[in-house]
Parts: C-alpha cells; sequence; structure tokens
C-alpha cells in the first residue's frame, strides 16, 4: 500500500520538477567532494580550508587530509562556509489537508455530542498520507537551507500525528521516522463541542483519561483473557498511547503565553512529555519551562522587524502618550528576537519551527535573533544539533560527521552575516544548485508609474473579486497604500509595501468568515497593467489577479 | 488515581507582602469601627489591629489620617480575566473549568482594584443547565501566570442556570432538552441520577477490585459524572443563575431529593418572594443592587430585594456581573441603605463577608481579623458615601493599585504590530451570555 503510494508520489514529483526553482544536477556518481570549503561540522567547531567527501548518500570523510577519489565529481566550494543541513521543528512542508466542507457547513444533532471527525479529534491520522513531495513548500524550504523537517497534519485540536521527512534526495522514499509525535491545538469546533478553550481542555483530559483506561484493560487482557470481555477497538483513544506510554510526545501548538501555560498544566495534570511548538510568546515562562522540563520550538513567524528611526518622534509631534506607546511597542517587539538567549542563557535547548512563515524570510528572522543577543552557535544548534537530539536522531543527522546523512548546506559567506546566500544544499548526497541573484534594484519606469490608482481582478476560490489598489508614495520616498475589494466590500491598508526590479508586492489582511486571512501580493507591471497572484499566508493556496492603471485625473 | 478528577497544579508562590497603616478608621465588619487605628500586615496575613503600632524598619508605612481602611470588596458573579465563558455546546458541561481559561491579562481586573475589589468569582456563563466550574481568583495584576490568580485553598464551585438562557440556547436554539422550566428541570435530575449510578458503579469496582480472581472491567470513565458526583459528595458548592420564585423553589426540591445542600442562587430577582425559603434552606443569594427589566423574566424585581433576603436572615451579597460594576460596588451597598434602611455593617457585609461565606472562604477573607489575608482597600471618604474614592488596594499586602501611581497604560504586554486606538474597549453588561451568541442567533 505505501508503496503504491510513493510511486505515484514520485510520478507526482516527475510532473512538477521542472517547476521547481532549484537546479538540479544530474548524478553521474554517488561520490561527491566539496573542497577547499570553510567547514563547520557542528555548532562551535570551524574547518578551515577543508574537504568534505560524500558516498551514496553519506558523509564519508571531513578534513583537512581528506583523499578524494578519482571519479568523485568535484565541487569547489572556494572562499564559500559549509554547514550541517538545517532541521525544521513542526511545519506543514509538503503537506496538503483534504478540505472537510462537510465539517465546515455541519450541523449536527447534538452540538453537544458531535461525531469526532467534525469536532477536530483525529489524532489517529498519519500526517504521511497526506504528504506530496511535489508540494512548492518542500522546496522552497529546501531552498532556504532546510534538509529534514518535523511535519504535521492541520485542523481541530488533535489533527493526527507527525512524521520526520527528508525535504529532498530521494524523493520516493523522504520518511525518516514515520511516529514521531502527537499534535494537539487549542482550535475549537465550530458551534460543536469543544468550542472553546473550556472545552477542549476538558475533553483533552477526558479522552487522554480513557486512553489510559483502555490501554491497561487491554493490557490485563493480553495478560490473561480468561473471563474477561474483548477490549473495545477505539481508533481515536488507541492513538494516544504512544504518548501515554512516553515513546512520544505531544507537540502542543502554543503561540500565546496562555496557551503555552495551558499546554503545561495539561503535562502536569496527564504526565505526557511536552513540546511547546510555534511558540511566540515565551519570554516570560523561562522557569515553567525548566520546571515542568517541556521542550521548545519557537515560531519563526515573528512579527515585523521595524526598528523606528531614532528622530523620527521628534519629528512626527508626538504627543507623550503616543510616545510612550511606541517605547512600549519597540520594548516588546524586541522581546520576540531576545527571547531565544534567554532559553539558551537558562539551558534550555530549543529549535525552530515553520508554520506560517516564509521560508525565504526565515534567514532574516535569524539574523535579528542573533542581533538581539543569541549567539550564532546556539542558533546553529537551534536548527542542527537540538531538533536531532530531540528527534532521537543524533546519530545520523545533525552535524558534519563520517557516517551520518549527507545533508549539508553551503553559503557564499558566513550563515548569519547580513547579505549571506546559500549557493548549495545537500539531501542524502543529492546537490541542489541556487544562483547568487543579487535583490533587484526596482526598475525605474515602474517606479514612476506605480503611484496612484489601479483596478484589479482576482479568481479567488470564493469567486471573482473585484476593486482598486491605491499607493502613495511620500517624500522619503516611502510607499503606503489601501486595497478594496468587492467580496468584503471593506478597505485595507498595505503592509510591507516593495518594488523589486519590476515586480510590487504588499501583503494585507482580510476578514473573510470570520477568518483571519493574510493575503500576500506580487504583481509583476508591464506599463499600465500588471498580472501576478495572490497568496493566502501559510495556506500554499493562491490565485492569480490582474488589473490595469486608473489614468490620473487632471488637476 | 484515575477515579478522582484533581485541580490540577501545584501552585507557584505568590507574592507577600508588608504593610503598617496608620491612624485610619478601621471597619473590620465582625468587630466594629475602630477610630484612630493601625492596621499591619506581614507576610500577607494581618498581624495586629490597633494603636501606635510600629513594624520592622523596612516596612512600608501609610498614613491614612482622616480615610478608612475596610477589607478587600469580593464579588461573588463575574467573568472578568476569562478568555472564555461560555461552553454553550450542551446543556451540561460540568466537565470544563473555567481555571483553564484564566486571563491574567485582562485590564478588568486592574479597574476592579481600582475600585477596591481583591476577589472576584470568575463564573461560567449561564448558557447551560450545568454549566462549568468556577474559579475564585485574587486580583495579583502584574503577573502573566495564570496560576498566581488563583486563590489557593478556595473551595471548588460550579455554575447552574434556570430559564430563559438554557432554555433559549439549547431548545429554540438546537431543539434539545431543555425548551422549557420543565426540561431544565428534568435536566438536573438526568444529571445526578446518572452522576449517582456512575458512583456507585465505581464503588463496587473499587471494593471488588483488589479481590482474587476478579476480572471485572472499570465503569469508562467520565469527567462529566466525577464532577457531577463530586456535587452529590459535597465537595463542590452550586452558584446557580435564577430569577423566578417558582423555579428557584423547584431547584431547592431537587437538591433536598439528592441531598445536596451548598447552593447559592445567583441574582435571584425574586428571592424577596420566597426569602423565609432559602433561608431554612440554608441557600445564599447574591443579587443586584437595583437593576432589573433586561429580558422579560426579570421584570418583577425590587431594589429593596437585598434588605429583604438580608432581614429574613439569608446570606445575601451584592455582585457585578460586569466589568463596569465591579469598580463601585460600595456604591451598590450603599443603595440598600436608601432601599431597606440597612446599617453600616449590613451594607458592607454584602461585600465583604457575606460573598466571602458563599464561596467558602470567610475563615481567610472578608473582614478585617488577625491572621486573615492581608486583602485591604483604603477608602477617602466612608465607602459608603456618594464621595468614597478608594485610594490604595491591597492583595496579600501587596500593593496592586494607588490612586497616586496610576499610569496610563497598565497593559501588562503590548502588542509590537497593533495599528488601532487600543486604549479604548467596549464593556459589556451581563456577560453570562459571552460565546453563546451564535446560538441564539440560529
Amino acid at each position: 500500500m505505501k508503496k503504491i503510494t510513493w510511486a505515484f508520489l514520485l510520478l507526482f514529483f516527475i510532473n512538477f520538477s521542472g517547476m521547481a526553482q532549484d537546479k538540479e544536477l544530474a548524478p553521474v556518481t554517488g561520490t561527491v567532494a566539496i573542497t577547499n570549503v570553510t567547514i563547520v561540522p557542528k555548532p562551535g567547531e570551524r574547518i578551515a580550508k577543508g574537504t568534505v567527501l560524500v558516498r551514496d548518500g553519506l558523509i564519508e570523510a571531513v578534513g583537512t587530509n581528506v583523499k578524494v577519489p578519482p571519479g568523485a565529481r568535484i565541487v569547489k566550494a572556494d572562499s564559500m562556509h559549509l554547514y550541517p543541513g538545517f532541521i525544521l521543528g513542526l511545519s506543514h512542508a509538503g503537506i496538503k489537508m483534504p478540505e472537510n466542507k462537510e465539517a465546515q457547513n455541519a450541523k449536527v444533532e447534538d452540538p453537544g455530542n458531535p461525531p469526532n471527525e467534525l469536532a477536530g479529534i483525529t489524532p489517529e491520522r498519519k500526517v504521511y498520507q497526506y504528504l506530496s513531495m511535489g508540494e512548492k513548500s518542500v522546496a522552497d524550504w529546501r531552498e532556504a537551507g532546510f534538509t529534514v523537517a518535523q511535519i504535521a497534519p492541520s485542523g481541530g485540536m488533535l489533527p493526527g500525528s507527525t512524521s520526520i521527512i527528508l525535504l529532498g534526495g530521494n524523493m520516493d522514499n523522504p520518511i525518516i521516522k514515520a511516529e514521531t509525535g502527537l499534535y494537539s491545538t487549542f482550535d475549537g469546533a465550530r458551534r460543536m463541542y469543544p468550542a472553546t478553550v473550556l472545552g477542549v481542555m476538558a475533553h483533552y483530559r477526558q479522552l487522554y483519561r480513557q486512553a489510559d483506561q483502555a490501554m491497561n484493560y487491554s493490557n490485563a487482557f493480553d495478560e490473561d483473557p480468561s473471563g474477561r470481555k474483548r477490549p473495545a477497538k477505539n481508533r481515536t483513544l488507541e492513538a494516544f498511547y504512544p504518548v501515554i506510554k512516553n515513546q512520544v510526545p505531544v507537540y502542543f501548538k502554543t503561540e500565546e503565553v496562555l496557551e503555552a501555560q495551558r499546554a503545561m498544566l495539561l503535562k502536569k495534570d496527564l504526565g505526557f512529555d511536552l513540546v511547546l511548538t510555534e511558540l511566540k510568546e515565551g519570554w516570560d515562562l523561562v522557569e515553567d519551562v525548566k520546571s515542568t522540563n517541556s521542550k521548545v520550538q519557537f515560531s519563526l513567524d515573528l512579527p515585523k522587524w521595524d526598528e523606528k528611526k531614532k528622530d523620527s518622534s521628534k519629528t512626527e509631534n508626538n504627543s507623550e502618550e503616543k510616545t510612550q506607546l511606541e517605547k512600549r511597542k519597540q520594548e516588546f517587539l524586541k522581546k520576540y528576537y531576545s527571547q531565544m538567549a534567554d532559553y539558551a542563557a537558562a539551558g534550555i535547548p530549543f529549535s525552530f519551527s515553520g508554520v506560517d512563515v516564509k521560508p525565504q524570510d526565515v534567514q532574516n528572522k535569524l539574523q535579528k535573533i542573533v542581533e538581539n543577543g543569541l549567539s550564532s552557535d546556539a542558533a546553529l544548534a537551534a536548527l542542527t544539533t537540538t531538533p536531532a537530539n530531540q528527534a532521537g536522531l543524533g546519530k545520523s543527522i545533525g552535524s558534519v560527521e563520517k557516517g551520518k546523512l549527507a545533508n549539508l548546506l553551503i553559503s557564499n559567506k558566513p550563515y548569519f552575516e547580513k547579505d549571506a546566500k546559500i549557493k548549495y544544499v545537500m539531501i542524502e548526497g543529492k546537490l541542489y544548485e541556487y544562483d547568487l541573484k543579487e535583490s533587484k534594484k526596482p526598475d525605474a519606469e515602474v517606479m514612476d508609474i506605480v503611484s496612484g490608482e489601479w483596478t484589479y481582478e482576482a479568481e479567488t476560490p470564493a469567486g471573482t473579486m473585484t476593486g482598486t489598489i491605491s499607493i502613495l508614495k511620500d517624500e522619503g520616498g516611502d510607499f503606503s497604500g489601501t486595497i478594496y475589494n468587492s467580496v468584503t466590500g471593506e478597505e485595507q491598508t498595505l503592509r510591507s509595501i516593495q518594488i523589486s526590479g519590476d515586480v510590487l508586492s504588499f501583503a494585507f489582511s482580510v476578514t473573510y468568515q470570520s477568518q483571519n486571512l493574510d493575503i500576500e501580493t506580487s504583481l509583476t507591471i508591464s506599463g499600465e497593467s500588471f498580472e501576478g497572484f495572490m497568496e493566502i499566508a501559510g495556506s500554499g493556496e493562491s490565485f492569480p489577479v490582474e488589473g490595469s492603471k486608473v489614468p490620473a485625473k487632471s488637476k | 488515581m484515575i477515579l478522582q478528577f484533581v485541580v490540577a497544579s501545584i501552585w507557584a508562590q505568590t507574592k507577600k507582602g508588608e504593610v503598617l497603616i496608620k491612624n485610619a478608621t478601621v471597619i473590620t465588619i465582625t468587630d466594629g469601627t475602630k477610630e484612630n487605628t493601625d492596621v499591619y500586615i506581614k507576610d500577607g496575613k494581618i498581624a495586629k489591629i490597633g494603636t501606635d503600632l510600629s513594624a520592622s524598619s523596612n516596612a512600608p508605612v501609610v498614613d491614612a489620617t482622616g480615610q478608612y481602611v475596610m477589607p478587600g470588596i469580593i464579588d461573588a458573579h463575574s467573568h472578568i480575566a476569562l478568555d472564555a465563558v461560555n461552553e454553550a455546546t450542551s446543556p451540561v458541561t460540568a466537565q470544563v473549568w473555567v481555571g483553564d481559561a484564566l486571563d491574567p491579562f485582562d485590564v478588568s481586573i486592574y479597574r476592579a482594584l481600582a475600585g477596591g475589589v481583591t476577589i472576584s468569582h470568575a463564573m461560567h456563563g449561564s448558557a447551560n443547565a450545568i454549566g462549568g466550574q468556577n474559579e475564585t481568583i485574587k486580583h495579583r495584576w502584574g503577573t502573566v501566570k495564570m496560576d498566581d490568580l488563583r486563590m489557593e485553598g478556595a473551595p471548588r464551585t460550579i455554575k447552574f442556570a434556570l430559564g430563559e438562557n438554557p432554555t433559549r440556547v439549547h431548545g429554540a436554539g438546537n431543539n434539545i432538552v431543555p425548551r422549557t422550566r420543565m426540561g431544565v428541570e428534568q435536566v438536573f435530575r438526568r444529571a445526578f441520577s446518572e452522576a449517582k449510578e456512575y458512583m456507585e458503579k465505581w464503588d463496587e469496582y473499587n471494593a471488588n477490585k483488589n479481590k482474587r480472581g476478579y476480572k471485572g472491567m472499570a465503569p469508562e470513565y467520565d469527567l462529566q459524572k466525577e464532577v457531577i458526583a463530586d456535587i452529590l459528595r459535597g465537595e463542590i458548592i452550586v452558584h446557580c443563575h435564577s430569577y423566578r420564585a417558582d423555579e428557584i423553589l423547584m431547584l431547592m426540591d431537587v437538591f433536598k431529593d439528592y441531598g445536596v445542600e451548598k447552593l447559592v442562587f445567583q441574582h435571584v430577582n425574586e428571592g424577596f418572594k420566597v426569602a423565609p425559603e432559602l433561608a431554612e434552606f440554608g441557600a445564599g443569594a447574591s443579587v443586584f443592587a437595583d437593576w432589573w427589566a433586561y429580558k422579560f423574566e426579570v421584570y418583577y424585581s425590587t431594589a429593596y430585594n437585598a434588605a429583604i433576603l438580608t432581614k429574613n436572615g439569608v446570606t445575601t451579597s451584592i455582585n457585578s456581573d460586569s466589568g463596569e460594576l465591579i469598580r463601585h460596588l460600595y456604591h451598590e451597598a450603599a443603595k440598600t441603605q436608601k432601599y431597606g434602611d440597612l446599617t453600616d455593617d449590613e451594607a458592607l457585609k454584602l461585600i465583604t463577608l457575606n460573598p466571602a461565606k458563599q464561596l467558602g472562604i470567610d475563615d481567610r477573607v472578608g473582614s478585617l481579623e488577625v491572621g486573615k489575608d492581608g486583602d485591604v482597600v483604603i477608602f477617602k471618604n466612608h465607602p459608603l458615601s456618594i464621595y468614597a474614592v478608594p485610594q490604595m488596594t491591597f492583595v496579600d499586602g501587596v500593593k496592586y493599585f494607588d490612586i497616586n501611581d496610576d499610569q496610563d497604560d497598565m497593559r501588562i504586554y503590548v502588542d509590537p504590530s497593533e495599528d488601532i486606538d487600543v486604549m479604548r474597549s467596549r464593556t459589556e453588561h451581563e456577560k453570562c451570555m459571552a460565546n453563546a451568541e451564535w446560538f441564539l442567533t440560529n
């Protein structure tokens, strides 16, 4: 069964491989030597002008005295820097969940006792059933230097179990470890139990204790079936067994400080191993994490680093109240980026999760985290050795050592330095090469025409959406703008407006069917019209959009 | 181990303070009002009440000459500091617990402190006949820890509800029992009967499980029935949302049938009609001073309610059920002097010792006595005067509010990406039905 699935996925991949952004180099030989490169085999170590020899997907030798065998393919990486391939904590890379239309519109007879599938209680689901290596997110994470990822399904309070996969290499056999944990969230069901955090907490206890009870009875039955009723089969409860036996942890989605406390409360009640994942607000929890012996994966979906120019408060002539507010906002912005250094100082190992963050933004986020106090060695550990050890895979991944999987990344400068770019990524011996393109200067013609009003038409899953986009350039050359859409009939402010070459990009948020959606837009401007796409952040879902400029009214 | 629903967690050590309040008019509630008297709080507890007291050299001293000191005000019905109020999906949700949804970031806590309120009863809403378990919280503003808000050692309580709310949500909204007041009674009787059966099954299993050769299966664990069984065992105080006299009598009859004794009625607008019956049962009553007619079942009301209940020997309190009313409960208490001529002590008991009794914490708080918790508030002018203004509020001897050090932005966390004016937020009355609106609009 599984074989057939992978064969299918392989076909799928081949179909789509033409779309991948990386240039995949055809292997002539299974032996590759990367020469004359600065090697960081693990955090804190450094080998200057070394060679890494890879054979058949494994690292065969590392050092300055490595003999390159004849026939090996040689990759000259002079002046470049080689690291262990990064390992991503929890993410939805490569995962496409089936649309559960039924659950979205369901009206059950007794909302207090709905079917599990509709209530978001599906711990028996295996994430690898939804894995498709052809998904763009796999190639994107790989291009960002990530070679291994923890993947999780999504939907409801118990979406299913997690796996660890390779983000490339042998694409029809990407799973390193099939069962690595149980993914849990505080997301309630729509109009049925458990709808709120109250219900989720109570139901978690209920299910867990029922599972504990069922497991014990099942064990007793196995020991001595005589005179005992045959245990009932219950896939939902059975999914908890590996957690109850402490064989795998619960990965709890805990973005907010209160969610993290609630997960730790459940851990204290029920006794499972806990990984706080997607954690954003952890700066006040160092002691709690330590005393409950929980593990941490920080979210990289951090608020935009947007340090105000120092003298801006003077020129803006703010009230004292507003100045004070801006000061507090800055102070809290810093906490998001400096908390990792606090955890490192407290000796708490952590890694990073990759939900709701664009892979291409990760390097910038990591550099800001390092600027805010985390040593680059500690940052590297969070990307390599720590996640490897936490997954119980310390012997096969996480460092550049003989015998480990050949998962590497090679950058033109030290990775945490500004403007460092990734040139090669290797996964299980397979080499991916990337262009070191500089970010493009804004096209002068586009800069000229972009200010003003544009109309657009987008083909969304909810039907055609039309509206207008207004872009304004201020004296300092900064852009601001708004977008109106016909679906919600509202106008939203544009964020992160950028022009790179002839491409205008920006983001905005809309609330649609009580869901808050962040939409990222990228438009290629040609003359007085544009074409491009809008993407719902984090979903991988995108739709085409086109439009044209509204002629400026003569004054 | 699996049998017992243990209220989780080892509470972290909360802050305990020391303070000497000098030369105040001290309203003790249980031992009269003392002029020119000092109150000394040490390690979070009231250490001494008297004249010319001295404290350790580094204890903060507050000169309260001409001011009034009274016990911290206690609100027996509120929904502040909660992320979620109603799990409105079922007529019985005894398994849920608002202690799981505490929100120490709710600025309403600070506002309550500014009104002299040191303890509130964070309640589940009234969407369900048997709602969730509540949590008695101390207003330790500034902490980000849910556990710091819990009043360690306070008894467990649970929310019940009668009348329009549960029948609208479940009967009218979802076409399930209860659609009528008769149905509400049946929900209680069924829940109690099932929990009793569950309890008996477990008792039988536990009595036999260690016997040789016993191979029976344990009854399936059910958190909801565990909690209702604890009500039957007398381990949980029931606080029931109620208005009409007939349904108040009905609930007391149900409780008598099942031997449940710990009962406090909330709102109880028609309590004045059945005050002797309430007193006989020993049920408490927690009421509004003068608020009614916001829906059909609340038309027959009177501002004399609290006074009539008090005079009939019912343990009565005045509550807020609102993030706004909670800031001036002392005014609400004073209304009973216009409507019912209660004495100062009787009126102040409505917001101190009596709510403490209703929450089962009167051995710890509710009056100024040596050994009780250092929860006090200092007023400029007598607290029952229309000119009363709280000056400082202490919980466990720690000062959490000082009118002379009241910053503009008291929020604990600030969202760095917020771009709207967040300083204004809406305060709702009767949050009882929060999180349940969508059932009603169906």
